[in-house]
């Protein structure tokens, strides 16, 4: 059950029409065996490695969160975090990178002993997986360093964990944003409802009428990148907008059906190709995910590598440098890797470290060089350039996460020239003209309750202006059931 | 009672009227621009001249046998292959978007001016009764207002009941700027180049050998379906005309017959309509025992979890050789 198909209108009617009816201490009762009912109707199989993985951290953190050690007695909490994180991510390592890690040193060993091969065992892999193990670690850690309380009723929690909404992709919402709003009495809010459909439609939009249709040549682009010249440099410039219609589309929908239910989620996207620098890029782009990573991986590795150091230099370079670089390198190595078991993925990650790290380094220098280069009242020019070099950076890294191996990337990156393709032509302008039309009206759907226009708008012309949206969504949509890209990470 | 649902009585009232408005505005929205598109997509597809060519191209050769089918009959069974072993000319309007509903007005036609041919050569598919005619041929003959076409009050939203014809449409639009020529800027095959074709070569990226451990199979699609009525109207007047009907089943890629899990059932249906009339004749290529199935030199595509499977050029080319041979009887 995709949010883009009749099944999720259908189930979602239902699962709202009761909702308001069922008493408030019922309701997270209601909404558990609605998210289990919408996890096993894609594969009642996965059912149990959300189950069992939920509850069994449920218990742990009451177990890490018990009375304080009595003198003499060793802690236990820490032992009691590593128990807990590594139970919320077993099922994910096992099951995701068995067959990547065994593959690569059976694929290594065999440049130096003849006949090693390695048969993949072609492990399930539950869709959601990697988004709700880390929803799992971001509670325990939080539980640990006392920033959440834990929480004592296990419906809750596993509520928390397979919320429907944001089981398939997110947004990796933190317990102790979304446990109050379970626990709050929500009472049916008409505004709430019409806002929440709003972005549901929106997202709808997003993802079948501006990412769907964008896929239809970025997926030509990548599957034959022979002398297509110019066409490969704007396929990735697609790519990076279909990848973005397609899962900030889904995170769209998934706020939006929260919101009709009466959870506010976290902000998953805020205009991420505006970005002047890679580091704005990553506080724009799937900002749940970003600030995990920043949160319970970079900045806990970072300071490992710092405490050791006592000067105050290493080599002549800061010690703080040091920890960012190394922190940096390892969480986007692992962010990379989150995404899938593919070696596009480790170097799409890669990169992203390499960018953010020369970044940290030259920052200063380059802050000199652009007050030399621009002055003040030329500071738009350099935002324009600044954006220019982010998203052709972005954009880069694309397509190495979008190609199916290294050499794959290596060649389309080869095919591109300055030069206009024979073929395709028409369908380039046309998803140019789209991108650009999208690009408008995000800009006016973000600032819509700013304009002072829309505001003198009557009510009725509001109304019949959305109907005419939905009838030219369902119009231009493409009818091709493409599944979110973001489901299969 | 919950307290919350009375917060909703209180508002209720006007909240109720907004979304009746809504759906009303919804619903104009939807019929306004489905009369647009309507209006558009005759305007588009208008091909004014199809039946003057037609005509031309027929009265140039005195065709005995006419061919009806869908892509895998255009690449399948091929006039000029026919013309070498047996010497009849053959006209063949098989092609990707047509089903019987078309084929019974293309008769109509085509009997104003070729006469009534000595055979029909009809490739049967497993979905035949799927297969809905497209817009784009369907003009040729018929013109159809938008109430006709959709049953303007048959359903809530005629652009969703619509989408499938909406999307060729979009799909035709952009097309259509790539060429001017008007054949190619419909995407529809010129007569000529139906007539000429010889099919293609193999592409191994196409076609699925390696049986998975899963995939998805396909019943048959049971009659009338969409335009099953037309197959029944179509032999019922070439039975009056008193034209041999060979219905031929082609090949499919094994992977494709196996995915095609009622096959036999199809083949059932077919030799039981067989039996309504005297001079249909029925010819199954798709066993392995008729045809190499397994071969995918003669496949262009198909395999495990495709329904839809075309023969390559050489797979064409022993497809007539036995077929020539099984009709060779028909025109003695």
């Amino acid at each position: 059950m995709i949010f883009n198909s009749i099944d999720f209108v259908i189930f979602f009617c239902i699962v709202l029409a009761f909702y308001f009816f069922i008493p408030h201490r019922f309701r997270w009762l209601y909404l558990l065996a609605a998210s289990y009912f919408f996890y096993g109707y894609w594969n009642p199989v996965c059912l149990p490695f959300l189950v069992i993985p939920s509850f069994l951290v449920y218990f742990i953190a009451i177990k890490m969160s018990g009375p304080p050690p009595t003198p003499g007695s060793k802690p236990k909490r820490k032992k009691w975090l590593v128990v807990g994180i590594t139970t919320a991510l077993s099922a994910l390592v096992v099951l995701r990178y068995t067959d990547f890690v065994a593959g690569s040193i059976a694929g290594i060993g065999s440049i130096f002993i003849k006949g090693i091969h390695y048969n993949p065992l072609n492990l399930i892999f539950p869709i959601g997986l990697s988004f709700y193990s880390f929803k799992m670690v971001s509670y325990l850690v939080d539980v640990y360093r006392e920033n959440a309380p834990v929480e004592k009723h296990a419906g809750y929690f596993a509520l928390y964990v397979s919320f429907f909404p944001q089981i398939f992709s997110g947004p990796i919402d933190r317990a102790v944003n979304f446990l109050p709003g379970l626990k709050k009495r929500v009472s049916f809010d008409i505004d709430e409802i019409v806002s929440g459909f709003r972005q549901v439609a929106w997202g709808v939009f997003k993802k079948m009428v501006i990412a769907d249709r964008l896929a239809i040549f970025v997926n030509a682009t990548f599957q034959e990148p022979g002398h297509k010249g110019l066409n490969l440099l704007f396929g990735a410039y697609f790519y990076a907008f279909q990848i973005y219609c397609d899962f900030s589309g889904y995170t769209d929908i998934a706020i939006g059906v929260s919101r009709m239910l009466g959870f506010q989620s976290m902000k998953n996207f805020d205009f991420p190709y505006f970005s002047k620098s890679i580091t704005q890029f990553w506080n724009r782009w799937h900002i749940s995910f970003s600030t995990w990573l920043r949160d319970y991986l970079f900045l806990p590795t970072a300071y490992a590598v710092m405490r050791p150091i006592k000067a105050a230099r290493l080599y002549g370079i800061k010690t703080e440098t040091w920890g960012y670089i190394a922190g940096m390198l390892s969480t986007m190595f692992l962010g990379g890797l989150w995404h899938g078991p593919s070696w596009t993925f480790v170097v799409w990650g890669l990169m992203h470290g390499i960018y953010l790290s020369v970044g940290h380094i030259t920052k200063k220098s380059r802050k000199k060089l652009v007050k030399k280069i621009f002055p003040a009242k030329f500071k738009w020019v350099h935002d324009m350039v600044a954006i220019f070099i982010t998203f052709n950076l972005v954009s880069l890294a694309w397509i190495v996460f979008r190609s199916d191996s290294i050499e794959k990337a290596y060649n389309y990156v080869k095919y591109i020239q300055f030069r206009f393709s024979d073929t395709g032509m028409v369908h380039l302008v046309f998803n140019l003209i789209l991108v650009i039309i999208f690009i408008l009206m995000e800009i006016v759907y973000k600032n819509i309750e700013k304009i002072s226009f829309y505001k003198r708008i009557p009510l009725a012309v509001k109304i019949a202006g959305f109907a005419l949206f939905i009838c030219l969504t369902i119009i231009f949509a493409v009818d091709t059931s493409n599944e979110f890209i973001y489901f299969k990470f | 009672m919950n307290l919350s649902i009375l917060n909703f009585n209180f508002k209720g009232r006007k909240y109720v009227l907004r979304l009746l408005f809504f759906l009303l505005c919804l619903v104009v929205c939807d019929r306004v621009l489905y009369i647009g598109i309507s209006s558009f997509e005759s305007h588009f597809y208008q091909e004014g001249d199809f039946e003057a060519r037609l005509a031309r191209y027929l009265k140039s050769k005195k065709f005995n046998t006419l061919i009806f089918g869908t892509s895998r009959t255009y690449e399948g069974i091929q006039p000029f292959l026919i013309k070498k072993k047996l010497n009849q000319d053959c006209f063949k309007e098989a092609h990707q978007g047509v089903g019987p509903r078309y084929n019974y007005y293309f008769y109509q036609v085509y009997k104003k001016y070729a006469g009534i041919p000595k055979v029909v050569i009809y490739g049967v598919d497993y979905f035949i009764y799927t297969v809905e005619s497209e817009r784009k041929y369907m003009s040729r003959f018929v013109k159809e207002s938008p109430w006709e076409k959709a049953g303007f009050f048959s359903t809530p939203l005629l652009s969703i009941e619509n989408k499938k014809n909406i999307d060729l449409l979009v799909n035709n639009i952009i097309e259509s700027f790539k060429e001017k020529d008007e054949a190619v800027r419909l995407q529809s095959k010129d007569i000529e180049e139906i007539q000429k074709h010889e099919g293609g070569n193999s592409d191994p990226s196409r076609l699925i050998e390696k049986r998975p451990l899963k995939f998805k199979t396909q019943g048959f699609p049971l009659p009338p379906g969409q335009e099953g009525d037309y197959f029944v109207k179509l032999l019922d007047e070439l039975q009056n005309d008193g034209v041999t009907v060979v219905l031929v089943c082609l090949p499919d890629f094994y992977g494709s017959l196996v995915t095609n899990e009622e096959h036999s059932l199809f083949m059932e249906h077919i030799r039981e309509l067989q039996t309504n009339y005297l001079s249909v004749y029925v010819y199954n290529y798709n066993s392995l025992k008729r045809f190499p199935l397994k071969n995918p030199a003669y496949f262009l595509d198909g395999g495990y979890g495709m329904t839809n499977s075309h023969l390559s050029k050489e797979g064409a080319v022993l497809l007539n050789e036995s077929l020539c041979k099984d009709l060779e009887k028909h025109y003695r």
